[in-house]
């Protein structure tokens, strides 16, 4: 589904922070990304998302046979990529229902699919907040606004299992959560999970991976990945720590 | 210069008795009040407070029992340990099968790591003579990426007049750890004694703490409470200190923010009556970016009693996206009751959004009015809007057990309803 | 009343909506597969909401019409 071959990328006339990342995620499974600050997660996640301020300086990126890299940042949506942020921003005014309409109904058209009537929406978004218990409330109001760190991430799983994306790169959603909503917004993301699509997850810590277990563990140092593995490299690299990696690569 | 012939802190604790010990955190902190003073109104941290008249008194560090069923919360199944006096009554303490939980002595807490933690930050007279002096306390450990089973209650009982309790207490919640703490303050027969508590702890990486703090003691007694909280990135933090009691009541909460992400959420309600004096000084100080915190303080003053709000805010240059909010209303009954409120933001970052909000005043004549006219007592619509005006704050106390006892206690006390 | 001087006005609140927090706004929605012009239309609707909801319906009606129009014509 995805395949991503040396992939170089700065900030805007700045330092380079992806130094030749290859990755390749198949549909249907679940890969974790993790890594320390500063090794180059949040750049990975904005600039697959298509974030302006970054420059792809060498690589390639491909998503079901599409240059990603060449499309804008709505297109990649279009495609069936969703990012779920790691701070979610407040959109005053702009109720939650609102949003998603207008969002689902631009993909819809790009995919050449009816745009869906209000009954059909409102049956779809009673089952997504059921999936992440957000309550009907919640659902009208405006997007974030007023929202708690919890239920903020709970909205961006509300968010994608509303718009059903082909592959969904979660960045540090289980970061600030308390164990309830961990657990909430991990049962949500499993729900979601189907031989269909496929998932990223880019945590710094191991827990996340506890409730959503993961077919891949890569290991992202100084922008590249260093080491893959399965879910026992997490617990070793929770217990030994980033430092102990990069001397066994050294070896 | 001025030749200090008497130190009045020294005179304060001579009667104490000097625990025999290796523990560097008491030998620091007797080195420390060598040198140190009791405040006066001059300095401006105590400027609306006065002690003067309880720290010439001499007070006496003496266990006593309890009948521990007065204090005991209905419904709240939670580990229960029992401070009388500031010692730790074993008996009437009870710790439930958790494996999330640990409790020990809080001299078995590592004195570098406490150092270290500690590092850097003031300290006062108080909480140096608590720490210099303690009779007890505990050091609760929450697991790794566990939640605690039960609430843990920390209930605190004078017994006997002119009595201090010097109890010590640290909370570690480890990385990824979810749990509740509900610390209660209560007295009986102690006319002119002192709660001298400390209460500290760090909230490591994306763990969760809640403290629940019920000031109950009866009109007569001094309650000085410091705490300090150091959080981790991605933690939560909650904290709701509702206090009724005491005569002169401090409570210094400082929280240090040290790493991103974090949520911070501070709520007080105050309810002064006849002579009480009730302060609430709270320290937030953001030092990394994209944290949130949230400060809603509400008092309600009547008879002759004085209440003093003083919450600062510090964003330090490098946190950026920060969200800071703070907010002190209150409502003056009586015209002999008054308020001090002073908020106070050090903002040192670019991308900030903060607020700050401090009202005092008066119910409102016209509500009190069309109450009225609906057929209800002054009595009755007065009760309607002070729980009106404090119920928001009461609400951010979700253990049902704890809400219930809470509503209880103001019915007993206040004869109100909410 | 700010709507009737509406070339001038689409501007300035489509500027605002370039600041640092705007910015992060639009990405947000462009990610959801909303393009940018739809994306500043909905954040600047957002922020007027208020003052439309405030007016007398007819008039809300119209205002509303009027920012659609302003907007498709000062986005570039």
């Amino acid at each position: 589904m995805l395949t991503i071959k040396n992939l170089h990328a700065s900030v805007e006339e700045g330092a380079e922070i992806l130094k030749g990342l290859n990755l390749e995620v198949k549909a249907g499974e679940v890969h974790a990304i993790m890594g320390p600050n500063g090794s180059g997660k949040s750049t990975l996640a904005s600039v697959l998302a298509g974030k302006d301020g970054y420059e792809v300086t060498e690589g390639s990126v491909d998503f079901e046979g599409i240059d990603l890299l060449d499309l804008d940042a709505e297109d990649r949506a279009k495609e069936g990529l969703f990012l779920a942020f790691q701070y979610p921003v407040e959109i005053p005014g702009v109720s939650n229902v609102n949003f998603l309409r207008t969002a689902m109904n631009e993909i819809r058209e790009y995919r050449k699919e009816d745009k869906l009537s209000a009954k059909e929406f409102l049956a779809k978004v009673k089952v997504a907040s059921n999936l992440v218990e957000l309550d009907d409330k919640l659902a009208s109001r405006a997007v974030n606004v007023g929202f708690s760190g919890g239920e903020k991430k709970r909205n961006e799983i509300f968010q994608m299992a509303m718009l059903e994306p082909k592959l969904a790169i979660l960045d540090e959603t289980d970061s600030g959560l308390d164990i309830d909503a961990l657990r909430i917004v991990s049962e949500g993301v499993n729900k979601l999970r189907s031989k269909n699509n496929a998932i990223i997850l880019i945590t710094h810590y191991q827990r996340l991976l506890e409730y959503i277990k993961p077919d891949f563990v890569h290991v992202l140092n100084d922008g590249k990945i260093i080491k893959t593995g399965n879910k026992d490299l997490a617990l070793e690299l929770e217990e030994k720590g980033y430092d102990w990696i990069n001397e066994e690569i050294a070896k | 210069m001025e030749l200090v012939v008497d130190n009045k802190v020294l005179e304060f604790v001579a009667d104490f008795k000097k625990q025999d010990t290796e523990s560097k955190v008491r030998k620091q902190a007797l080195d420390a009040l060598n040198g140190m003073d009791f405040p006066t109104t001059r300095v401006e941290d105590w400027k609306y407070t006065r002690v003067a008249k309880y720290v010439k008194k001499k007070y006496k560090q003496v266990q006593a029992s309890v009948n521990v069923e007065d204090y005991t919360i209905a419904d709240l199944n939670a580990h229960q340990l029992v401070f009388v006096n500031g010692y730790y009554d074993e008996n009437l303490s009870t710790i439930l099968e958790d494996d999330a939980v640990s409790i020990r002595n809080i001299e078995d807490l590592d004195e570098d790591y406490y150092s270290d933690l500690l590092e850097d930050t003031e300290e006062n007279v108080f909480s140096l003579i608590n720490k210099a002096y303690q009779t007890g306390g505990v050091f609760i450990q929450i697991k790794k990426n566990k939640k605690a089973n039960y609430p843990i209650h920390l209930m605190h009982i004078l017994d006997g007049e002119e009595v201090i309790a010097n109890a010590r207490h640290f909370v570690l919640s480890e990385n990824g750890s979810q749990a509740e703490i509900v610390a209660t303050y209560h007295s009986k027969n102690s006319a002119n004694s002192f709660t001298n508590v400390v209460l500290e702890g760090n909230i490591e990486s994306n763990a969760s703490l809640t403290i629940n703090k019920f000031q109950t003691e009866a009109k007569d007694v001094l309650h000085m409470s410091n705490e300090l909280f150091i959080q981790d990135e991605s933690s939560n933090f909650l904290i709701n200190t509702i206090t009724t009691g005491g005569l002169l009541t401090r409570n210094g909460l400082n929280v240090i923010v040290e790493g991103e992400n974090c949520h911070t959420e501070m709520n007080g309600a105050y309810l002064g009556t006849e002579k009480q004096h009730i302060d609430n000084h709270t320290i937030i100080d953001q030092l990394y970016s994209n944290c949130t915190s949230s400060e809603s303080y509400k008092g309600v003053m009547d008879g002759k009693s004085v209440g003093v709000f003083n919450g600062k805010v510090i964003v330090r240059q490098d946190a950026q996206k920060i969200e800071a909010y703070q907010s002190n209303k209150n409502i003056l009954l009586s015209k002999t009751a008054s308020v001090n409120s002073k908020p106070e933001l050090e903002i040192y970052a670019d991308d900030v959004r903060c607020s700050h909000g401090s009202t005092i005043g008066e119910l409102d004549q016209e509500a009190i009015f069309y109450l009225r006219t609906r057929g209800v007592s002054v009595a009755s619509a007065k009760q309607l809007l002070v729980s009106g005006f404090i119920g928001d704050v009461l609400n951010k106390v979700k253990n049902e057990a704890l809400r219930a006892n809470i509503d209880q206690l103001f019915l007993n006390d206040f004869g109100w309803k909410f | 009343m700010r709507i009737l001087s509406r070339t001038s006005n689409a501007r300035i609140e489509h500027e605002a909506t370039t600041s640092k927090i705007g910015e992060d706004q639009i990405f947000y929605c462009q990610q959801r597969g909303i393009n940018q012009e739809k994306a500043i239309g909905l954040i600047v609707n957002g922020y007027c909401k208020e003052v439309l909801n405030n007016m007398p319906m007819e008039f809300a009606v119209e205002a509303q019409k009027l920012l659609e129009i302003s907007l498709e014509n000062s986005v570039g």
